[in-house]
């Protein structure tokens, strides 16, 4: 349950590179059959078609167009009924702006798939399915184009259209293999949510879609190409109509059309060899093909219902994604303001209607793929929390409970509470805000919003929290710092540096932030990153006593009001000392004023220390000299990485570092394992299971390193504990320090005391 | 039934040592930069009593009561946000800096006028000066009986019921009202305050009286009221001093630290 891999994933680097792989063969497929079609091809080539319905009834067509529009009409009615829910939740959300934004967003996440092969094998196995069904509707398009607008499909396109959709249709297949060997072979834990319908039922029914569509092609092909029987090429037929151009001649099937349908060439050549007549065939063929329009239509229809509907409603969800982050960060970095405190009686989520139209939706849009869950720390040390699960658990109570509501506002006789009893309290506040679900989801799912709404209520509305957290609660108020218990004030780090008061004259901001100053474990690391500053000759300056807290950890506790009383009064503090540039030392403070500031008035430049010592370096302004021969391993903080998308800076940093060698945890960069600290849980006591933060030591000292590079007053702390309590031989443990301390060391040469 | 409860604002008790400093010519603490004052952490605890009585019985109002200049008013604040129905603030600088006894003499007197007070509840002992007797002066002055440092208070039956704590055990009393209770930790945590109260508490009306309200001259009450005169206040000096034991194993600096024991006098 706590194990993480023994040896790294597969890198990064080498998923993008199978993915590229993938798709240029895919295309490779489509390019290379109309390159073979265009030189390959006999004499008799020019008249290479299909008889459209053969053997089963021209007259066929309208009655085939009307099913298909009843198919349609219900496939709408799966999401219009489902969006009727949806909008039993607030209607304050708009995700229609920027429509030239998201339509990018779309084409990259929705139609490039672009997270699906974070999991190599579920990814390939999805661009298999995806592009063999895709492009064996697109073949069902072009048939009824040829078949009713205009008749082109002859000659060498026709073989290069038989081709292409024989090669897709046996990539479909093994995508549906490889789901199906997923399913009841190689069985993922994180696939433990399967339903009858959505995942047997379905799979087996596309099994026999495609393998009835190959019998079908065969059986057409015993008794044409394979024995030159006659066809009867007709098309065009609305044109026709019009009288304007109707085909209707009667050719002879060629025998050499046969390679180009591959499998049904097979397929009949098998029939032919097991001495079944042509007359035998045309029977088969009648009998699969009205087996497999049904199972086709049925299909088709499933499309707005169950797992099916991921089509539509993930697609609309990804295009609907939060864009108010800035490019490439989780949504749950940057939380919602309430606006309103005066005249609302009941804060935060409890009740379905308290959620958003958009987070009920997610509930509906989520396929139970389990990625969020396999990626949560707090599952994998066997907490109760589970995204899936509570995307599921609200679900489930969306449809149960919701059709009465339709209409109404406010609860109604009998409803659950969401907060607290459809999910549960220790799932509430199990959440450590880390973002992996929302960065794995491939259906961009905004799971943090959903839970921290959840916290909202059940702190402002209900006054109901861990004791733990109404401690520190109560400690942020009276005090504007969570450190209950510091000996130190916010000026004892600067004794015995030269450290500029900050008034407005000076170009960089170094906000310390709480840890910063009042933690004696942190002080060492303000103290590095100050003289590392003032080393580079940067203008910079402090606020000492001026700095209270910047509402985070108030803000991810659940308490917004709290949180927005202390942004109010930070942002004043700063506006009033003309501050556009800031330094911070914690990806936390980082993180609030950088993505959350904005909403309030608060527009800065904002860094976060390893970046502007990054570029200090690549400036030739720090001048790295002293040999650091330590093995390094480097811990990618939630609020640094996930939540703000610096990955490359820090690396740089501990590349500069002379004699180092450098070691990349099995878990690094955006599937970094979160230290434990995040979502107030540096202050909150876990509910159940392992400690996050000792199996995060576990694996930081599994890699060998000698020290573990943090960027991160939380991590470093979390990390002391966590490596103190995995390692018992004082000796073997790795050292836990964050980047600045190298620096300074390698730099300067050894710490102030 | 009617409650009051006495709150008052202190200095915060956290202050890091290095910041905390006196003013030893004026006899007074310096206020902390960075370190705001605070509600006294039993009279908190007082409130949340009140709460509880209210709670059980069903129906009662809480009247916040607290001596102190402006800043009182954050204080009062915590107890309105918990969810007092009321607040008075004696707001006078002739009332500030008293002790005890003439602080004790404008509470009783701001609860007379308040008046039909069935149990007046404070913390066991303010968390500055930590005498622990303003509450048994109200009731001194008032005539009333006290119960001090309880872990339980209830009320039935017209009566009051806490329980006293003691060394290593606990005392159950009875006493009719009206009386003072004051409290201490041991009854349990103060309710984190819900929102829609924290707003509601914003738009309470508190009212404030001076020390002609009270029906008191300024020599009666603050400084000049006080009885106890403050000779000196200051930080002490500690000094430390450490001497490690050596010696070659655990047996040897045995014998020597019992030796330097004996010289030393103390064995």
């Amino acid at each position: 349950m706590t194990e993480f891999p023994s040896r790294p994933r597969l890198s990064p680097e080498a998923r993008r590179v199978a993915t590229a792989a993938v798709w240029l063969a895919l295309a490779g497929v489509i390019v290379l059959a109309t390159l073979l079609a265009y030189t390959l091809t006999t004499a008799d080539s020019g008249d290479a078609t299909r008889e459209v319905l053969f053997n089963v009834g021209h007259g066929l067509r309208w009655i085939l167009y009307l099913v298909t529009a009843v198919v349609f009409a219900i496939i709408a009615a799966g999401p219009y009924r489902k969006a009727k829910l949806w909008k039993i939740g607030r209607h304050d959300e708009g995700r229609w702006d920027r429509i030239g934004q998201r339509a990018k967003v779309f084409l990259f996440y929705g139609i490039g798939q672009g997270r699906m092969t974070n999991d190599l094998y579920a990814g390939v196995m999805h661009l298999f399915i995806f592009w063999g069904w895709v492009v064996l509707f697109i073949g069902t398009l072009i048939i009824m184009m040829h078949a009713d607008v205009v008749y082109f499909l002859q000659g060498r396109i026709y073989l290069a259209y038989s081709t292409i959709l024989d090669v897709f249709g046996v990539i479909a297949l093994t995508g549906i293999v490889m789901a199906l060997a997923r399913r009841y072979l190689m069985r993922p834990p994180r696939l433990r949510l399967g339903s009858l319908w959505d995942d047997v039922a379905l799979l087996w029914l596309m099994f026999a879609i495609v393998c009835t569509g190959f019998v079908v092609e065969g059986m057409r092909m015993g008794a044409t190409e394979l024995i030159s029987g006659p066809i009867d090429a007709q098309g065009a037929a609305f044109a026709g109509d019009l009288g304007i151009a109707h085909v209707d001649r009667d050719i002879v099937a060629n025998p050499d059309w046969a390679p180009w349908s591959p499998i049904g060439y097979a397929i009949a050549e098998l029939f032919d060899g097991l001495s079944i007549s042509p007359a035998t065939m045309l029977d088969v063929h009648k009998v699969v093909w009205w087996t497999h329009l049904p199972l086709a239509l049925g299909w088709t229809a499933w499309v707005g219902y169950g797992k099916l509907s991921h089509i539509i409603t993930g697609s609309a969800n990804i295009f609907m994604r939060d864009l108010r982050p800035p490019k490439g960060v989780i949504a749950g970095s940057t939380l919602p303001a309430i606006k309103d405190f005066e005249n609302a009686e009941s804060f935060g989520a409890g009740y379905l209607h308290d959620l958003s139209w958009k987070q009920l939706m997610d509930t509906d849009v989520c396929v139970r793929c389990g990625r969020c869950e396999a990626n949560c720390p707090a599952w994998l040390t066997g907490k109760e929390l589970t995204p899936m699960g509570v995307m599921q658990d609200i679900k489930l109570y969306l449809h149960e409970a919701g059709p009465p509501k339709v209409g109404t506002t406010g609860p109604i006789e009998g409803e659950r509470l969401v907060a607290g009893d459809v999910v549960s309290v220790n799932t509430i506040w199990d959440c450590v805000t880390c973002g992996a679900c929302e960065t794995q989801c491939p259906v961009n799912i905004e799971h943090i919003g959903t839970l921290q709404e959840l916290r909202r209520y059940k702190v402002l509305t209900e006054g109901d929290m861990p004791p733990t957290a109404q401690a520190v609660l109560s400690q942020l108020e009276q005090r504007g710092h969570p450190w209950r218990g510091t000996t130190l004030t916010r000026t004892t780090w600067m004794e015995g540096l030269e450290v500029p008061e900050f008034d407005g004259t000076q170009e960089y901001l170094y906000w310390v932030g709480c840890s910063g100053a009042l933690v004696e474990r942190n002080v060492p690391i303000t103290r590095a990153v100050a003289r590392l500053l003032t080393e580079a000759g940067v203008s910079w300056g402090s606020l000492g006593e001026g700095e209270s807290c910047t509402g985070d950890p108030a803000r991810r506790m659940g308490n917004e009001y709290l949180a927005q009383m202390q942004i109010e009064g930070t942002l004043a503090a700063l506006k009033g000392k003309q501050v556009q540039k800031i330094i911070t030392n914690c990806p936390h403070c980082f993180n609030t004023l950088r993505n959350e500031y904005p909403g309030f008035g608060g527009e800065f430049e904002v860094f976060h220390h390893t970046q502007l010592l990054a570029d200090l370096v690549q400036e030739g302004r720090l001048k790295p000299k002293h040999d650091i021969t330590e093995q390094v391993t480097y811990h990618d903080s939630c609020y640094l990485g996930r939540h703000n998308g610096e990955y490359e800076a820090p690396r740089k940093l501990i590349e500069a570092l002379p004699g180092v060698k450098f070691v990349e945890m099995p878990r690094s960069g955006k599937q970094s394992f979160c230290c434990g600290a995040g979502g107030g849980h540096m202050f909150i006591d876990e509910t159940q299971g392992r400690r996050i933060n000792q199996v995060r030591a576990e694996e930081a000292q599994a890699t060998g390193a000698g020290v573990i590079g943090t960027n991160c007053p939380f991590c470093v702390q979390m990390f002391d504990d966590g490596v103190a309590s995995v390692e018992p031989d004082e000796t073997k443990r790795a050292k836990p320090m964050d980047l600045a301390e190298l620096l300074e060391l390698t730099v300067i040469g050894k710490p102030t005391s | 039934m009617n409650i009051v409860c006495c709150v008052k604002q202190v200095p915060d008790p956290e202050t890091p040592a290095r910041a905390f400093k006196v003013d030893e010519a004026a006899k007074q603490v310096v206020p902390a930069p960075g370190n705001p004052p605070v509600i006294s952490q039993f009279d908190q605890i007082a409130v949340e009593a009140a709460l509880r009585i209210r709670d059980a019985l069903g129906e009662g109002t809480i009247t916040i009561l607290s001596l102190g200049p402006d800043s009182a008013r954050d204080a009062i604040k915590v107890g309105l946000a918990m969810g007092a129905d009321e607040a008075v603030h004696l707001n006078d600088p002739a009332l500030f800096e008293g002790d005890g006894y003439s602080t004790g003499l404008a509470l009783s007197k701001a609860i007379e006028k308040i008046g039909n007070v069935d149990l007046i509840l404070t913390g066991r002992q303010a968390t500055d000066w930590d005498f622990g007797v303003t509450g048994l002066t109200i009731a001194e002055l008032l005539g009333i009986p006290s119960i001090s440092i309880t872990k339980r208070v209830t009320a039935s039956g017209g009566k009051i019921q806490a329980e006293r704590v003691l060394a290593d055990s606990y005392e159950t009393v009875e006493v009719t009202t009206p009386c003072v209770v004051s409290v201490s930790n041991e009854l349990g945590e103060p309710r984190y305050p819900k929102l829609p109260q924290i707003m509601q508490a914003a738009r309470k009306q508190v009212t404030v009286w001076t020390v002609a309200d009270l029906g008191l001259s300024p020599d009666q009450v603050g400084k000049a009221g006080a009885r106890l005169n403050l000779e000196a206040l200051y930080i002490p000096q500690i000094e430390s001093k450490v001497e490690f034991i050596e010696g070659d194993g655990p047996a040897e600096q045995a014998a020597t630290l019992a030796r330097k024991l004996r010289e030393a006098k103390l064995i």
